[in-house]
């Protein structure tokens, strides 16, 4: 790709380089397999409960033909994440059917990430309910507390109380997600090992139960067994038509299961982040969570209806199905009780997780549309301390919490509307992928198969398919799901109305913004960053720049350089969310009055100490690695930052170090400079570099280095050959005792009364060494 | 109106199950070539 100058440079403007490439950290595809696993296993706790209560005791078939059915809408997102587009729903349906079903198809989504916490906290809720109340009869019959059995909660009590619950959860990750938490691999890796070990227990104990007590499977799936509520009829309900389904109460039923699949959508999202080679990595954990979620929602779903009887499972354990399904494994009354609890932490772990994952979605989701320019400028204004999109939070969050009141805790419901959002997300992007193969010519990795040419044109009969059964599904579900449809359409209007307005307003706004912009600055734009574009020397500065009310780290360092022997880089990282692109087409690049503010105070900073900077604008994915992969591209010697206002200086260079390690070779280390508000800085060397030695460390190389050059055939030694030494015969040691060593350096790192610098372990030498002593060792955590 | 909804019904059924036997044919490709991706060290030419 070129690089594209976007202005003629004059001499009284600064130069402002704005780099296309987002810089990112990546993960492996077990990984990004566990995010997305995190979102679509959550529906395993609910989808069973909500799609018999729609259809009755055939339900587990039509979700096990929905997780099928997943294998297919897996491929079509495989393609559209193997396009080099420019990112993000609203672009590639932009492209490919123009900005009006763009904005719909945004708002489906939006619908359904939104969806996403309530259903995942009010289900939680659910099973915290039905467990306290499992535990409560449980006290009454072995008479641990006092009070009748059996103990009932009355069930607006469950769906209040779950509600409560959910409403609480989700003021939590709000107030998180304004500080600016990640989603950590690393966690969703953990919640997916505790969630694996509860799939084996129950399928490996569920399928012994189920031959231990001889269960019959689930009447089949034909439209004699379909036995519709009232509700699932829709506005089919009154009419001549709901008395004669057929084959048309298959699809009904296929409609009403939808929802098992929801999540699927975040493999988009996650797909930036995955590690090369892309492709067959991100393949790679499509298949392990079509497979993993086939396993759980379907084969799950199927043993519930198998091991809970008719009586009571719908009217017991509709809302926390798998709870039920502990509760009636063949074995003793506390095991299965026990197991319940467990089923319960897990589901409290995955549910309250998707919560968080469905608000840095939609946060995400609309970041992207806030950049495209759809939404007003003024949700983009980051938050003073923390720095985070926190309008698109609150809004987020605000309307999580309102769907939680109105629901008032009925799954039933919040699931009727979720399949809704579900549906026509999945419906949009599979049309979507269809006119891209018409009009979309550049490089895509994979295919959707089947595939014919007829005379040159290409028949996609595999995508064709798959949009045909999302098409007529998401068309059944108008009818059939009344209040998803008002809600949805409603909520639809509303994103739409307001992407539309949005957009008219940040047209105009923007030519004004970008006509200053260019009058003030000499912009150009770069595929990557480097030195060249900059006109900058080896060794230069890096001040990341944030707040432009209050830029003490830029004062800081344009007060300690001198600017004609070191250059100076002012840094802005533009945060580009979950699910953004990983290239921003320089066309698109628009910048907000906050960023404007941001660079003309850093200019008006180094003017006002007579200094020049450089500016330099990064789309990143994640703030330390384009921090790390910056300072690399540009040689630096330096980094500085601000204090942050959610970490410690320490934790701040702890995960600079982090990215440093992720970093590829060839990289250069550097000095990051953490300043305070008071002026203060504290300095941590990132990367490998020689420890700071105290002076008694120094002198105990050097008494060792005397008494050892008295041996003749040490006349040769130098102090570096007994750091050597000591280090090879550490790691020699380490490699055969690890647990010893580990133990031995705690006790000196991290029990201070153990140090061995005590008088029993201090080192001695032999008689004939020089008369001073020798000091004891210093522990490591002194050196640093 | 009984013969257009009649017409519309079948019309929805037949997208439908002719767009469930492709995909059955997309999930069949697909999953063999994904699960064999999986243990595959072969990586991107």
């Amino acid at each position: 790709m070129a690089s594209n100058t976007t202005n003629v440079p004059t001499s009284n403007r600064v130069k402002l380089v704005v780099a296309s490439s987002v810089m990112l950290t990546f993960i492996s595809f077990w990984r990004a397999a566990a995010i997305v696993l995190n979102d679509l296993g959550s529906s395993a706790f609910y989808a069973g409960g909500i799609a018999e209560e729609a259809v009755g005791k055939a339900a587990p078939w039509f979700i096990l033909g929905v997780m099928l059915f997943s294998f297919a809408v897996r491929s079509v997102y495989v393609e559209s994440c193997s396009m080099f587009t420019r990112g993000g729903v609203y672009r590639i349906v932009k492209e490919a059917l123009g900005g009006t079903f763009a904005k719909l198809s945004v708002s489906a989504l939006m619908f359904d990430y939104i969806l996403t916490g309530p259903i995942s906290g009010v289900s939680a809720g659910q099973y915290i309910v039905g467990l306290l109340q499992e535990l409560f009869n449980v006290g009454f019959q072995y008479h641990v507390l006092p009070g009748s059995h059996p103990f009932v909660f009355g069930p607006h009590a469950i769906d209040h109380s779950s509600a409560v619950f959910a409403v609480l959860v989700t003021l939590y990750y709000w107030w998180k997600n304004i500080q600016g938490i990640e989603e950590s691999s690393e966690k969703a890796l953990s919640v997916m090992k505790i969630t694996t070990v509860m799939v084996i227990l129950l399928l490996g104990w569920g399928i012994f139960s189920v031959i231990h007590k001889g269960s019959p499977l689930p009447p089949a799936p034909i439209p004699s067994n379909l036995h519709f509520s009232p509700d699932a009829l829709g506005f089919l309900k009154h009419t001549h038509f709901a008395t004669m389904l057929g084959a048309f109460g298959i699809i009904m039923a296929f409609g009403h299961s939808v929802l098992a699949m929801s999540g699927e959508e975040s493999l988009a999202q996650v797909n930036r982040e995955i590690e090369h080679p892309k492709l067959p990595n991100l393949k790679r954990a499509a298949i392990v969570i079509a497979i993993y979620s086939f396993i759980f929602t379907g084969i799950g779903s199927l043993l519930a209806v198998m091991l809970i009887p008719d009586a009571v499972r719908v009217p017991v354990y509709r809302d926390n199905l798998i709870a039920g399904m502990a509760m009636y494994m063949v074995g003793p009354q506390m095991l299965r009780i026990a197991f319940r609890v467990f089923v319960v932490i897990v589901g409290f772990l995955i549910l309250s997780g998707a919560i968080n994952t469905s608000i840095i979605g939609s946060t995400g989701v609309l970041m992207r549309v806030a950049e495209d320019g759809v939404l007003a400028d003024w949700f983009r204004k980051p938050q003073r301390k923390y720095g985070t999109s926190y309008r698109i939070v609150n809004m987020v969050a605000g309307l999580q919490v309102l769907t939680i009141i109105l629901s008032r805790g009925n799954v039933i419901a919040l699931g009727e509307a979720y399949a809704f959002g579900v549906i026509w997300s999945f419906t949009f992007n599979s049309l979507a992928m269809l006119v891209l193969r018409y009009k979309y010519k550049g490089e895509r990795g994979w295919k959707v198969p089947v595939n014919f040419r007829i005379a040159g044109v290409e028949i996609p009969i595999g995508l064709f398919s798959v949009f045909l059964v999302l098409l007529s599904t998401a068309f059944v579900n108008l009818f059939t799901k009344a209040t998803a449809t008002i809600s949805g359409t409603i909520f639809a209007a509303v994103f739409f109305v307001l992407f539309s307005l949005s957009e008219k307003d940040n047209k105009r706004r923007n030519s004004k913004v970008e006509r200053q912009m260019k009058e003030h600055f000499q912009l150009e734009h770069q595929d990557t960053v480097g030195r060249e574009a900059l006109e900058i020397r080896p060794g230069c500065l890096v001040v990341t720049m944030r707040d432009a009310e209050n830029p003490y780290a830029l004062r800081w360092a344009v007060a300690r350089t001198h600017t004609d022997d070191q250059d100076l880089v002012v840094l802005t990282a533009r945060m580009m969310g979950m699910g953004g692109p990983e290239y921003v087409d320089p066309s698109e690049q628009m910048f907000s009055e906050h960023e404007q503010m941001l660079f003309t105070k850093a200019v008006s900073v180094a003017e006002s100490f007579g200094k020049h900077i450089s500016l330099l604008v990064v789309p990143a994915g994640d703030v330390f690695a384009a921090l790390v992969q910056t300072a690399n591209s540009l040689e630096a010697s330096a980094v500085v930052s601000g204090l942050s206002s959610k970490m410690s200086a320490e934790e701040q260079a702890f995960y600079m170090g982090q990215a440093w390690e992720n970093l590829p070779n060839p990289k250069r280390q550097f000095t990051f400079y953490v300043v305070k508000p008071t002026g203060d800085s504290v300095g941590f060397h990132i990367g490998p570099h020689a420890p700071a030695l105290q002076a008694d460390d120094v002198q105990l190389v050097h008494r060792l280095w005397l008494n050892l050059k008295r041996y003749p055939e040490m006349q040769e030694l130098h102090h570096r050959d007994i750091v050597t030494y000591a280090l090879t015969r550490l790691a020699g040691e380490y490699a055969r005792d690890r647990q010893e060593i580990v133990k031995e350096l705690r006790r000196s790192v991290v029990e201070p009364a153990n140090k061995i610098a005590g008088p029993s372990t201090r080192p001695t030498l032999d008689r004939g060494a020089p008369s001073y002593p020798i000091p004891p060792p210093r522990p490591p955590s002194e050196q640093e | 109106m009984d013969t257009a909804l009649a017409i519309g019904v079948r019309f929805v059924e037949t997208l439908f199950f002719v767009g469930l036997a492709g995909s059955t044919v997309v999930i069949l490709l697909s999953f063999v070539e994904d699960f064999s991706q999986l243990f595959s060290q072969e990586d991107e030419k």
